[in-house]
């Protein structure tokens, strides 16, 4: 019954949440002259309108879950981890340059690259953690400043040490991997990847974890209560940099499954512009950091975008109205407006409401 | 409860309303018509044909020409087309293959930003033509469409030439690739072959979007005694302007006519007529005459040009060029489509 009641207000969150931005997308549509319903309707189209478009969002979703993941586990443990960006785009070149120039057959460099990527986000987060736990310096803060650190970083070598001089040569990139080193896609012809397999597992991995061990005892004790947790005896300084480390592998391993499995190189830019790590920490927020809720929560912010995409290419109404909602998202999770509401509604009505999902 | 029931209902007639508004102030035929929806897919035999971008059209002259040369097309052949933007390389790579899923007729995208996605898209689908322009993928069925820009940019270089008073000229750059170097090489060629004694600064943005970045690499160039500064650097070329703006002296802009926006000092404009190559590419496979080739534009074909020199403009000719300096240009651009003059290319 607990679990039932849990699972349903992580979804209830979020459903409130994306039922207010589509009411003002609607008014967005409306305001550019196209047709609401016509528009929504290319919207779905757009992101489940077939297996085809179905599979889109899901590779869209990849990232964004497994960097979802990650921060819902740095703020399930009370720490907020702001430097996905960063992770992501050190693990991502990181798994690219493994790929490209460990030798070894194909399976090895695959494996050795998303490990690569997975260590990268890791200690890259750690970092911060270690900042926090030794120096005290605050750990938001140092988080979203590494972004850039990393971002720049990763961008330098890519314009100059390793860049593909052959082809045009205008892009900022590395050479393409060799494609015995590629993370195979699910189904031929289609963007999605087993990148995805990797995130939907982790997913039921960390809510196992979380629920089920010790360890993710500690880390849930610690976010509820740092007092309480430091008196039975959790090391907060020991904790953080191990829940750091974790929560950046996680931001590694979605940037290395990009590199593998879609641009089969680094790029700079391909993983900052689609902003896939402030769509994981928003599906964090939407989802109140339950790792299944964060994974659904992915799926519908990719589908979103992919459902962005259908309207771009079907109707007259421009690409931005799903970023309108988007950002109306934000503003509501931001002012956790559905929340307080429906807990203070919760305590009067008790339980009655749990299943209206 | 029943506040969350009234919450609902209040929220569902607004939608309802806002949904009515929305058809009423539209006809819904006449909006998804001339855009060529690709719902409903077999309206008569008319062939449909997407142009997919690399970014979103924003500033860029270099797409917004595109897309005017793509609707031309449209119209004047009687085909539906439909222009799409993309937010990112993953975006694009999409939406490359969601046309091919709604079964469009030919594909063109463009730039090398899209040649990863494209290479991929177009080895999985070989029977789909596609076209790619201001790039070459060397693939059956991919047509590639380029430009010899170093044409154009000579004639510009040598009307710089001719021009200059202090013999310094520069060029703000956007990326230090041969793409460019097209550019610079061409400009070059044409400002030794006019004025040998002439200093060339060039400089390099690093970004093809940065306009504060080209404006102060502009001020920078003027500092260095260049009276003419040639804007190389695509939606940088807008910082350039204001450097020639602050400094009342001159620059030169490209890909469209800017000289029409402050003809005092953007005095020249190096032209890329993507609408022309859009519009052909559109028209030859119409046609039929559509081939899965390399081809390329240049003067003779009136794929590039410069404003007074090889197109006519309504904007006015600044004194610091001159109608000699015009006449003379003139005659080299004459040189280089009779094969008189070979522009080398880097």
């Amino acid at each position: 019954m607990d679990n039932l009641k849990n699972t349903a207000r992580a979804l209830l969150q979020p459903l409130m949440a994306i039922i207010v931005g589509l009411i003002a997308g609607a008014i967005a549509i409306a305001v550019v002259g196209g047709s609401v319903f016509e528009t929504y309707g290319e919207m779905w189209k757009g992101a489940f309108g077939s297996f085809y478009f179905f599979t889109n969002t899901l590779s869209r979703a990849t990232p964004i879950i497994l960097i979802g993941l990650g921060v819902a586990l740095a703020f399930r443990a009370g720490f907020f981890n702001m430097g996905s960006e960063g992770q992501m785009v050190l693990g991502a070149l990181s798994a690219a340059v493994t790929a490209i120039y460990l030798p070894g057959p194909g399976w090895l460099r695959l494996i050795a690259a998303l490990v690569a990527g997975i260590v990268a986000g890791g200690l890259w987060s750690a970092l911060a953690g270690w900042l926090d736990a030794k120096f005290r310096m605050n750990l938001l803060i140092t988080t979203l400043l590494l972004n850039y650190v990393a971002v720049l970083f990763a961008g330098y070598i890519v314009s100059y040490p390793l860049k593909d001089k052959s082809g045009s040569a205008a892009m900022a990139q590395t050479v393409m991997i060799d494609k015995a080193a590629w993370l195979p896609k699910l189904f031929p012809g289609m963007s999605l990847h087993a990148g995805f397999i990797l995130a939907a597992a982790g997913a039921i991995l960390l809510a196992l974890f979380m629920r089920h061990t010790v360890g993710g005892y500690e880390v849930r004790m610690l976010g509820g209560n740092p007092l309480f947790a430091g008196y039975g005896g959790v090391k907060r300084g020991q904790m953080m940099i191990y829940s750091m480390l974790a929560s950046g592998g996680f931001a590694g391993l979605a940037g290395a499954g990009e590199v593998l499995g879609t641009q089969y190189r680094y790029l700079d830019n391909a993983l900052t512009a689609p902003s896939y790590a402030w769509s994981g920490i928003m599906a964090t927020l939407l989802a109140g950091s339950n790792p299944l809720g964060t994974a659904l929560a992915a799926v519908l912010l990719a589908a979103l975008q992919t459902g962005g995409m259908g309207v771009e290419r079907n109707t007259s109404v421009p690409l931005e109205v799903s970023s309108i909602i988007q950002a109306v998202l934000i503003l509501f999770i931001s002012a956790r407006f559905t929340y307080s509401y429906f807990k203070k509604k919760k305590k009067k009505a008790g339980a009655s409401n749990g299943p209206t999902v | 409860m029943k506040k969350t029931l009234s919450l609902v209902v209040t929220m569902l007639v607004i939608v309802a309303v806002l949904a009515a508004c929305g058809s009423n102030n539209k006809g819904n035929n006449a909006g998804t018509g001339e855009n060529g929806a690709g719902a409903g897919n077999d309206g008569g035999k008319k062939k449909r044909i997407a142009l997919v971008l690399p970014e979103k059209i924003g500033v860029n002259p270099f797409f917004a020409t595109m897309d005017e040369g793509l609707k031309k097309a449209g119209k004047d052949f009687g085909v539906e087309v439909k222009t799409i933007e993309s937010t990112d390389p993953a975006a694009l790579e999409q939406n490359l293959r969601a046309t091919v899923a709604e079964n469009y007729d030919l594909i063109i995208t463009a730039t090398f930003q899209a040649e990863d996605a494209l290479t991929k898209v177009a080895t999985e689908n070989p029977d789909k033509p596609f076209a790619i322009i201001d790039t070459t993928v060397d693939l059956p069925n991919v047509r590639s469409v380029k430009f010899r820009e170093q044409e154009a940019a000579y004639v510009l270089g040598a009307a710089a030439g001719l021009s200059t008073k202090t013999n310094v000229v520069g060029a703000v750059v956007a990326m230090d690739t041969p793409l460019l170097k097209k550019y610079t090489s061409g400009f070059e060629q044409g400002l030794k072959a006019t004025n040998p004694d002439a200093k060339f600064l060039v400089n390099y943005v690093g970004s093809f979007v940065d306009s504060p970045k080209a404006k102060e690499l502009a001020l920078l160039q003027y500092s260095q005694k260049a009276d003419f500064v040639a804007g190389m650097s695509a939606v940088g070329d807008l910082g350039v302007f204001e450097a020639a703006k602050e400094k009342n002296l001159y620059a030169s802009g490209q890909d469209i006519d800017r000289t029409l926006d402050d003809p005092e000092h953007i005095v020249l404009s190096q032209l890329k007529g993507t609408d022309t190559v859009t519009y052909e590419t559109v028209k030859d496979f119409v046609g039929g005459n559509f081939e899965f080739s390399s081809v390329d534009y240049g003067l003779k074909e009136k794929g590039v040009g410069v404003t007074f020199i090889t197109n006519e403009t309504t904007s006015t000719l600044s004194p610091f060029i001159g109608q000699e300096t015009v006449d003379k240009a003139k005659a080299i651009a004459e040189d280089i489509i009779s094969g008189k003059i070979v522009v080398q290319t880097p």
